[in-house]
């Protein structure tokens, strides 16, 4: 049962208590504190100007600056009795304000044109203004700026010392160019730095010009102590100082070593800011899962891979260049080896998804049918290619390097090593997915044999693959029945020769008109919710990388009658096979980064199997040749020589942002542009926009009210419930003073406090107080048991105890039964009263 | 301080994101200054802890009870470093008591100066004041660090009731031994084997008195005016034993005190006896003076505090032999037996048993018939010191 923290013991404490330090002079200690305002002063006034790079005589405002804090620093710093100064010369001010209302406004919207003009280069103005005298009234307009400024800063640094309103006054003057990605000079902006710090400071020491009498001293709260803010005068100015001093030592350090060591930003720093930020104006609250990842993988946490096959949801593509795969072989490939990873078999909102369970149940006999033989589709390729031509096949190990990877990248023609397991005709399995390998021919796909390959009507194959030819142009032709396929149908099937064309002359004719219908960029925008990925990318956006080629060119072909189905993965080629990549074990090592991620298309040629087909266009716009590109090739698949690759660099340029490799659609992405020009940097302001920010303030304040409302309630249930135990495990005597203590807190809670009354006296007086909660003598009874269970040593009855704790619960419930619902909220959740 | 550092934390990790975010230096600068800054106060704080001195000292050893005693708290810091927000931390305590209450002070601490703080505290019971720094707890600019100075300085003052002296009551029965051979040197008596003094005749002298041998070379009649002998075969005890009350303790104290100061002031030496934890036996000593009543009962005071499981009264039984008189303060009851051996006993001594209790119980006594008891209720002494002293015999 507390009634004081401190039993007492029959010494008393006179209020009687004085500090005494060697005299100082007040003037010496005030001037720390006028040299902190003036560094706010100051570093505010000319971090503003030098980061908009405002045309005014800035003479004139330093001497603007000077004068009113002079004026308002010795103003704040005399006696109460001349603040009455105050008020002339705010009038003053206003007077003055009014007769040259129009200058102040045309000199406004002068400094806000240049303002303006200077985030938005590319724009010319945004108030007209047709005034002689421009730079005079953009003074004018700065001095009754600075003029309030510096009232403030004064009042708030030498007055009523508060970081707060400090800190809010002074800040949008900065945070308006920091948004925008300008940057001040050094020197102001560092003196409001230290300006804030010591703002901090002087408000921790808790001076403040005390308005009351002026005495020293202190002030008592029962045994508590506190020295009144006019004895901390000197140590909050000289707290001031110091730390003036400490953050000057702090700043020249930094200035030494950098200049000595010649710090520059690190390239692998701006490829993290980058991810952020891509990262950031690609996050969805609608794919929130997708979206933290890839912020987690932008700042380097985990090591995981994203999996999305949604089309058109990321403005642009970037390269980490980390390395996804480890390829090892002990023979060169003489060919673009393409890994397949996954093959999408169905187009439907703007996603490629595999056929239903249920269609493929439905060609069950045909599937058993392979497992019974032994040959799959999947092989098809392989075992045709393999009796046609004669090649030599090389041992290649794969090795990934993500913990969550859940593909085979399998290379065509080839013959996996281990358990293997067949899904479908899509999927080939092996026994893990962060190792395996494969023998491999070490002749893969050109122009020639692709050519032969289609007009092989020799090859007579297996009689379950007849079959399979069956379901291929039954399922692999079907494209969703919308308004936007219809109109692409019409537009380049119907209103064209295509579908007389022999199948070559039909993917000619389709890469025709995907390179004249669209260009290739990894910057190509998100496709909008409302529009068709393949109807958006080819009639309205023109721009795209390799997912929008492959997916469209897929679309065209089946369209066309040519079974097709899209496929991502990586690329590894020809080139990769040289002396760099060779090893001590006499193989050939190769690390596939992120940048060799790739989507191409597979066409199926009767009997023979799934032959991958490249539709993304070698001359694209938005490709520039690297002169530092030593891997460059080129790879024809037609007789028009496109290319499937046109050049890859295996490291990234420091001034090309566009590497020439293709990104699968939103997969495989660990992100960083190589953009360190400087060009780039102020492009890419305007990239850092309000959404970047305003998605991390939503997730930050998202979960910090999520954490706030656990944690109350977590509290809430715990209180709560340890009081229950409380009152009903524990014995008579302890539960009657918990009881008696939890009234007492409802009282509180009333607004019934006892200041230092004896008990009784205090059960008499709250009961006086408080008509509709006890009746009769309730609250003095239970005193009496609680004191008797305090002090007595006699036991106390059942009933006693029991009386006791049905009053508290009951004083809770009818002091809860009358509140409002936001104090019943308060009652409950915060204070725990019930 | 938890929030602050929290905050602080969070605020490292945004300066943090500001540097990869933000492409000028300012960024790097303020990583970097966010980052050392706690540093160096840390280091601050620790410098702080070992140059700053504390002390504290009292004005003056001895105070009465319900006085102001004036305390001086000197804070010395020899480093540049002002600390605006130090938390001193008091122990304040009556040792006859041990019930210890805290005093929490926040105050200024300049750089390179000696301060001093100036409080006052009074007791409303007689014992040991006893003041100790217990912590200091310094914090730095910015509150995010702190230390805990633990000086253990303290300062002791005693607390002795408060008489007035020039009041005191004259006593009037006078405790005469006639084998003494101490005379008072205030006042006359009936004793002839000393002169107190000599004075010219003044008519109504007895003739008897007048010195003729002096009267004649005087050629003036000169009285004899003789002494009184004092007693001085009182012994008086204080047996004090340490209960949760402190009433009992400071009326006993009072008692003790004031039948001493009241004999002393009425010229009547006496004994105390008490016991001497050191040497662990009982000791005697003759009070005559103020001072050496303060003193010794400073040393009771002190002897108090020491725990002891000692029983003062079998060795007392056998100091009570010669003596006219014993006063017997106590504040425990001892079992029968061991009372009814002191004080049933065949000496001529005259004994009172005086107890001070917290509540009256006089079943205790049905076996005491045979003694002088005054049963004093805590906080209650004053009406019966008179009774006390001159009912006696």
């Amino acid at each position: 049962m507390k009634h004081n923290t401190n039993t007492y013991n029959g010494i008393r404490i006179i209020d009687c208590m004085n500090l005494s330090v060697p005299k100082s002079v007040k003037f010496f200690n005030i001037i720390p504190l006028m040299l902190i305002a003036f560094l706010g002063i100051w570093g505010t006034v000319f971090s503003y100007i030098s980061m908009f790079n405002i045309n005014i005589n800035t003479n004139s405002i330093k001497f603007y600056s000077i004068f009113f804090f002079i004026i308002f620093s010795i103003l704040f710093t005399l006696p109460k009795k001349f603040k009455i100064l105050l008020f002339p010369i705010l009038l003053f001010y206003i007077f003055l304000l009014y007769k040259k209302w129009t200058y102040f406004i045309a000199g406004f919207k002068i400094v806000f044109n240049q303002t303006y003009t200077s985030i938005h280069p590319e724009k010319k103005e945004y108030f007209k203004i047709q005034t002689i005298n421009n730079k005079n009234d953009a003074e004018l307009f700065i001095a009754f700026t600075v003029f309030i400024l510096v009232f403030l800063i004064c009042y708030i640094t030498l007055v009523h010392p508060n970081f707060f309103i400090g800190f809010l006054g002074t800040f949008p003057f900065i945070e308006c160019g920091l948004y925008f990605g300008k940057i001040p000079d050094m020197l102001p902006i560092l003196m409001l730095l230290i300006y804030w710090t010591c703002l901090i400071t002087i408000q921790y020491s808790g001076y403040y010009q005390y308005s009351g009498k002026k005495t020293s001293g202190f002030l008592r709260k029962n045994n508590i102590f506190f020295a009144k803010p006019e004895i901390k005068f000197r140590t909050a100015g000289i707290s001031g100082l110091l730390i003036v001093i400490i953050c000057c030592i702090i700043f020249s350090f930094i200035k030494i070593i950098s200049d000595f060591s010649g710090y520059s930003r690190s390239d692998k720093i701006n490829q993290v800011r980058s991810n952020i930020k891509n990262a950031a104006s690609e996050f969805s609250f609608e794919d929130l899962g997708t979206s933290l990842e890839r912020f987690s993988a932008s700042l380097g946490i985990g090591n995981s891979k994203i999996y999305n096959h949604k089309l058109g949801n990321l403005n642009s593509v970037s390269f980490s260049e980390t390395t996804d795969l480890i390829i090892e072989t002990n023979l060169k490939i003489h060919d673009n080896v393409y890994l397949k990873g996954y093959t999408g078999t169905e187009y439907q909102n703007n996603k490629w998804i595999d056929f239903s369970n249920s269609l493929y149940q439905s060609y069950n006999d045909m599937f058993s049918n392979f497992y019974k033989n032994e040959t799959f589709p999947q092989d098809m390729l392989t075992d045709y290619y393999i009796s046609k031509y004669p090649t030599d096949l090389v041992d290649m190990k794969i090795k990934s390097k993500y913990n969550n990877e859940k593909y085979n990248y399998i290379p065509y023609i080839s013959i996996p090593n281990g358990e293997i397991t067949y899904i479908n005709d899509t999927i080939t399995k092996l026994e893990n997915f962060k190792e395996y390998s494969f023998k491999v021919s070490t002749d893969q796909f050109n122009e020639n044999n692709f050519y032969e390959m289609i007009n092989d009507n020799n090859y007579n194959s297996n009689y379950s693959f007849k079959q399979y030819t069956d379901f291929v142009y039954e399922n692999y032709c079907s494209i969703p029945d919308t308004n936007d396929m219809k109109y692409l149908y019409e537009k380049f099937i119907v209103n064209s020769d295509i579908l007389n064309e022999n199948i070559y002359q039909k993917l000619n004719s389709i890469k025709k008109i995907l390179s004249d219908n669209a260009e290739y960029s990894l910057s190509p925008g998100k496709t909008p919710n409302s529009e068709d990925f393949v109807y958006y990318f080819l009639t309205q956006n023109h721009k795209g990388y390799c997912v929008h080629f492959a997916t469209s060119g897929v679309i065209l072909a089946r369209m066309a009658g040519i079974p097709a189905r899209y496929a991502e993965g990586y690329v590894l080629l020809s080139d990769d096979f040289n002396e760099e990549n060779f090893t001590e074990k006499n193989t050939y090592k190769v690390d596939i980064k992120d940048s060799r991620a790739h989507a191409w298309a597979e066409i199926y040629i009767d009997n023979l199997g799934w032959v991958p087909y490249e539709f993304t266009p070698s001359a694209a716009a938005a490709f520039e040749n690297n002169t530092n590109t030593t891997h460059s090739i080129t790879q024809s698949t037609t007789s028009t020589s496109e290319t499937i690759i046109t050049s890859v660099s295996s490291t990234p340029s420091k001034t090309d942002l566009s590497e020439n490799t293709h990104l699968s659609s939103s997969e495989e992405q660990k992100l960083t542009p190589n953009e360190t020009s400087s060009n780039e940097v102020n492009n890419n302001q305007e990239v850092y926009s309000a959404v970047t920010f305003s998605s991390l303030v939503k997730i930050i304040l998202f979960t910090s009210v999520i954490m706030i409302i656990v944690f109350i309630l977590i509290k809430h249930f715990v209180i709560v419930n340890k009081r229950n135990d409380m009152l009903t495990h524990l014995n008579n005597r302890k539960k009657s003073l918990i009881a008696y203590d939890y009234i007492i807190k409802l009282l509180e809670f009333k607004g019934i406090t006892n200041s230092n009354m004896q008990y009784i006296d205090f059960a008499l007086y709250a009961q006086q107080e408080t008509e509709n909660i006890f009746d009769a003598d309730e609250f003095l009874s239970a005193t009496h048991i609680a004191l008797k269970a305090k002090w007595s040593m006699e036991p106390i009855e059942d009933e006693e105890a029991n009386y006791i704790l049905e009053l508290s619960l009951r004083t809770a419930k009818k002091i809860y039964s009358n509140l409002s619902i936001f104090k019943k909220i308060y009652m409950k959740l915060l204070k725990n009263l019930i | 301080m938890i929030i602050t550092k929290i905050f602080y934390f969070i605020l490292i990790i945004i300066s943090i994101l500001f540097y990869f975010l933000y492409i000028g230096d300012l960024s790097l600068y303020l990583m970097i200054f966010i980052i050392s800054l706690p540093v160096l106060l840390g280091i601050i704080i620790l410098i702080a802890k070992f140059k700053i001195k504390f002390d504290i000292s009292a004005a003056s050893p001895t105070s009465v009870k319900n006085e102001k005693c004036k305390f001086t708290l000197s804070i010395k810091n020899k480093t540049i470093f002002p600390f605006s927000n130090s938390l001193i931390k008091i122990e304040y305590k009556n040792k006859l008591s041990g019930i210890k209450n805290y005093m929490d002070i926040y105050v200024p601490i300049h750089p390179l100066t000696e301060e001093k703080l100036n409080f006052y505290l009074s007791s409303d019971y007689c014992g040991i004041l006893n003041i100790k720094i217990q912590s200091v707890k310094i914090y730095d600019f910015i509150k995010l660090f702190s230390c805990k100075i633990k000086p253990n300085i303290n300062t002791d003052i005693y607390i002795l009731p408060n008489i007035d002296f020039d009041n005191i009551s004259h006593i009037s029965k006078v405790l005469n031994d006639d084998n003494n051979d101490i005379y008072s040197k205030i006042k006359s008596g009936d004793d002839p084997s000393e002169i107190f003094e000599l004075k010219s005749y003044i008519p109504g002298d007895k003739i008897n008195r007048i010195h003729w041998n002096l009267s004649f070379k005087r050629n003036k009649f000169i009285t004899k005016y003789y002494s009184q002998p004092v007693n001085s075969s009182i012994i008086v005890v204080l047996d004090l034993i340490k209960i949760n009350s402190i009433y009992s303790i400071d009326t006993a104290i009072e008692l003790f005190y004031n039948i001493s100061a009241q004999m002393i002031k009425n010229q009547i030496t006496f004994e105390i006896c008490y016991f001497n934890p050191q040497s662990q036996e009982i000791e005697f000593i003759n009070i005559s003076d103020i001072d050496t009543l303060i003193e010794i009962t400073i040393l009771l005071m002190n002897n108090f505090i020491v725990d002891y499981n000692y029983s003062i009264i079998n060795d007392i039984g056998k100091a009570c032999i010669n003596k006219s008189e014993l006063f017997f303060i106590t504040n425990k009851y001892e079992n029968n037996y061991n009372i009814i051996k002191l004080f049933d006993n065949n000496y001529s001594t005259e004994k009172s048993l005086i107890f001070v209790s917290d509540t009256f119980s006089k079943s205790k006594f049905k076996y005491l018939e045979n003694l002088t008891i005054a049963e004093i209720p805590a906080g209650k002494f004053n009406e019966n010191i008179e009774k006390i002293l001159n009912d006696k015999g």
